[in-house]
């Protein structure tokens, strides 16, 4: 089986941490300027260059976006920022305006051009004209299909990454200004106000046009056949728990494919996890066929935050067999709870005595980022997460 | 003197217009008012319109066809098969892969891209007019920004100046999936309205996907630059009364009798919200 890539999005460096920690192969993020997360935490070039040094120690990659649309205004200090980049040593920009593919061409810098999904590639003509200006990899449009992946590949041999994960446009990227008109954020230069979520009255009704979510669980395998080499998640705004339950589900699968061990109940259970993650469901979309009227959310909808992320673990005591733990979210003693980790299999277990940080025995945890310390003769690191039990991988198999 | 500069402006006008086509019967009537030049969009490859046409249907001379789809990978090589450039001036597309394929077959004709949303800027557009003959500039800017682009453009640019404005494109069947999700009779025309801006739009969906117009229709035919090769005129949804209406007031430089407005030309987007 080839080698692909495992993209996790990283909105900071502590998600680029975990996203990295939980086996994601390359990381993506956004600069202070020209991405279009404008309003994310994003990176500062004295964060890129640490993030940069922390993904190069482990031998994984970084891009950084400057996926904006530029308006004349915005190209102002772009040719400085496109040579710090590359005096920082990031191993990609993603991005698809002419303007950037140029000026970095132009700089000769030592990074590659990744072509953003704003360009919305869906065919080998589109594909050869960016590859004629120079463009390394292409980051196909999500309505792209598995025919349209397969002849892009055999008549470019370009490299391409698919979004396999996460929220959609309603419509094709980039060609969405209803934030603009509604709101007056500029969709393509960062601020998009996600329009499509939100209630729109016609004669008869009121309704919402909203995509569910990416999941291509079912497809990965013959993505990895057809030629796709990047498999990207989306969700740079997203939390850590968030980067690290979809970033090590996903690992998980492409390694059991790649060892050819996967089961149809095991590819169940990491559907499920998914699912339930982003409180959204999730669906192939275009990859098999066109989406139909089971794809999208119509009205009434409410975006409850997922609670199930519990605590994440700071430190653990060999000795004591204590673990340090920093809460998310509430939980009680007679909790079941599971843990999770990069470099464990999961294990549930009975909260029957939960310490405060004087190692006073407490009933709750119900302060945000409070510190406790669980007692667990399963050996644990840090960045281990505890969330509440749902699932039972054994009930799939 | 003066009726003479009048006559001449006006013809210069009547050259510069590319007048989209909604109904292949309103030809000749807009012809006798001094339309010389249509945009048709071309069945199969055009989305947000009510009327496509294919090649047999077109007999006017100077015509363009308008190919806004964004293409996979069956469509782009069918477009060879359906494309005759003997018989039309040009093409309008928004899928830089005909660029691509038509040099592929060796094939020449006037090319012009019209990306919406994109060609925001003077090096962009400058750094696109190495590949195409024109390029439309976006709508989403300022007439501060046009007006520099079409300063210092090194090539004639296009202007989308009387239309509904498209605000999205998706690939989805979003009035199908509606009118499906609450057993509503089928309609391929929706108009709709954001609840809290109170924003109306309009969507129109076909085969290929749905495009959802700003209402009411964008104003912007009173920019001149003698470096506009065409203003796109888009009557999309108007009679043929209203359009003859319309060609008579833009041609004779008065103002317009339907409500419109100027998008974005006179107020500029924001991208960071408080505190970012």
């Amino acid at each position: 089986m080839k080698e692909v890539e495992l993209l996790s999005p990283a909105g900071d460096f502590e998600k680029l941490k975990i996203a990295l920690l939980y086996g994601a192969d390359a990381v993506y993020v956004g600069g202070r300027n020209y991405s279009l997360r404008a309003n994310a935490k994003n990176f500062s070039l004295d964060d890129l260059k640490s993030a940069c040094e922390f993904t190069h120690s482990l031998n994984k990659k970084i891009y950084v976006t400057v996926n904006i649309v530029f308006h004349d205004e915005d190209i102002i200090g772009l040719e400085t920022y496109l040579k710090e980049l590359d005096q920082i040593g990031i191993d990609a920009i993603i991005t698809s305006d002419l303007v950037a593919i140029e000026t970095a061409k132009k700089l000769k810098v030592k990074y590659e051009i990744h072509l953003s999904t704003q360009a919305s590639v869906m065919n080998q003509y589109a594909a050869t004209f960016y590859k004629e200006l120079g463009v390394h990899r292409i980051v196909l449009g999500r309505e792209a299909s598995k025919e349209d992946i397969k002849t892009i590949k055999e008549k470019t041999n370009l490299d391409l990454e698919c979004f396999i994960h996460g929220a959609m446009c309603t419509s094709f990227s980039g060609r969405c200004v209803l934030s603009n008109y509604c709101t007056n954020r500029d969709a393509n230069r960062g601020g998009c106000a996600q329009v499509c979520r939100f209630t729109f009255e016609t004669e008869e009704n009121e309704f919402s046009m909203s995509s569910k979510d990416l999941n291509l669980i079912p497809y990965i395998q013959e993505m990895i056949e057809v030629g796709v080499n990047s498999f990207k998640v989306e969700g740079r705004m997203r939390g850590i728990y968030y980067i690290a339950t979809v970033i090590g589900t996903y690992r998980k699968l492409i390694d059991k494919i790649n060892n050819n061990t996967l089961t149809a109940g095991e590819t169940n259970y990491y559907l499920d996890i998914l699912n339930r993650c982003a409180n959204r469901d999730s669906t192939p979309q275009f990859f098999d066929k066109l989406p139909s009227v089971k794809e999208q959310y119509f009205l009434g909808r409410q975006e409850l935050s997922n609670q199930d992320f519990l605590g994440i673990v700071l430190e653990y005591d060999e000795t004591t067999k204590i673990a340090k733990i920093e809460q998310r979210n509430y939980f009680k003693i007679g909790d079941i709870v599971e843990f999770f980790g990069p470099k464990m299999d999961n294990f549930f277990m009975e909260l029957h005595t939960i310490y405060n940080e004087f190692m006073n025995n407490i009933e709750i945890a119900n302060h945000p980022r409070m510190i406790v310390y669980i007692k667990t003769d399963h050996k644990l690191e840090a960045n281990d997460m505890m969330q509440i039990k749902v699932f039972d991988k054994e009930s799939y198999l | 003197m003066l009726e003479m500069e009048f006559l001449l402006v006006k013809e210069k006008m009547k050259n510069k217009i590319l007048y989209t086509v909604t109904d292949i019967n309103f030809i000749e009537k807009l012809k006798e008012e001094g339309i010389t030049t249509f945009l048709f969009p071309f069945k199969g490859y055009s989305v947000g319109y009510l009327n496509e046409f294919s090649l047999e249907e077109i007999k006017e001379a100077n015509s363009y066809l308008l190919l806004n789809r964004l293409l996979d990978t069956t469509s782009i090589k069918q477009l060879i098969d359906d494309l005759d450039i003997t018989k039309i001036k040009g093409l309008v597309v928004e899928d830089l892969g005909i660029y691509s394929i038509l040099k592929e077959h060796n094939l020449k004709t006037e090319l012009i891209l019209y990306q919406q949303h994109f060609n925001t800027n003077l090096k962009t557009i400058n750094y696109q007019l190495n590949y195409f003959d024109s390029i439309v500039i976006s709508s989403d800017i300022t007439i501060e920004q046009i007006e520099n682009i079409l300063n210092k453009a090194k090539k004639p640019l296009c202007l989308y100046t009387f239309g509904l404005m498209p605000a999205m494109y998706s690939r989805r069947h979003l009035l199908t999936h509606y009118q499906q999700h609450f057993n509503l009779k089928e309609n391929k025309v929706l108009n709709m309205e954001e609840k809290v801006s109170k924003k109306e739009f309009i969507a129109i969906e076909n085969e290929y996907g749905t495009v959802i117009y700003s209402k009411p229709y964008y104003n912007a035919i009173n920019i001149n630059h003698d470096n506009i090769k065409f203003k796109i005129i888009n009557p999309i949804l108007l009679s043929l009364d209203e359009q003859i209406e319309l060609v008579k007031s833009i041609l004779n430089e008065q103002e317009l009798k339907i409500e419109t407005d100027q998008g974005f030309l006179h107020t500029k987007t924001i991208y960071r919200v408080k505190g970012n």
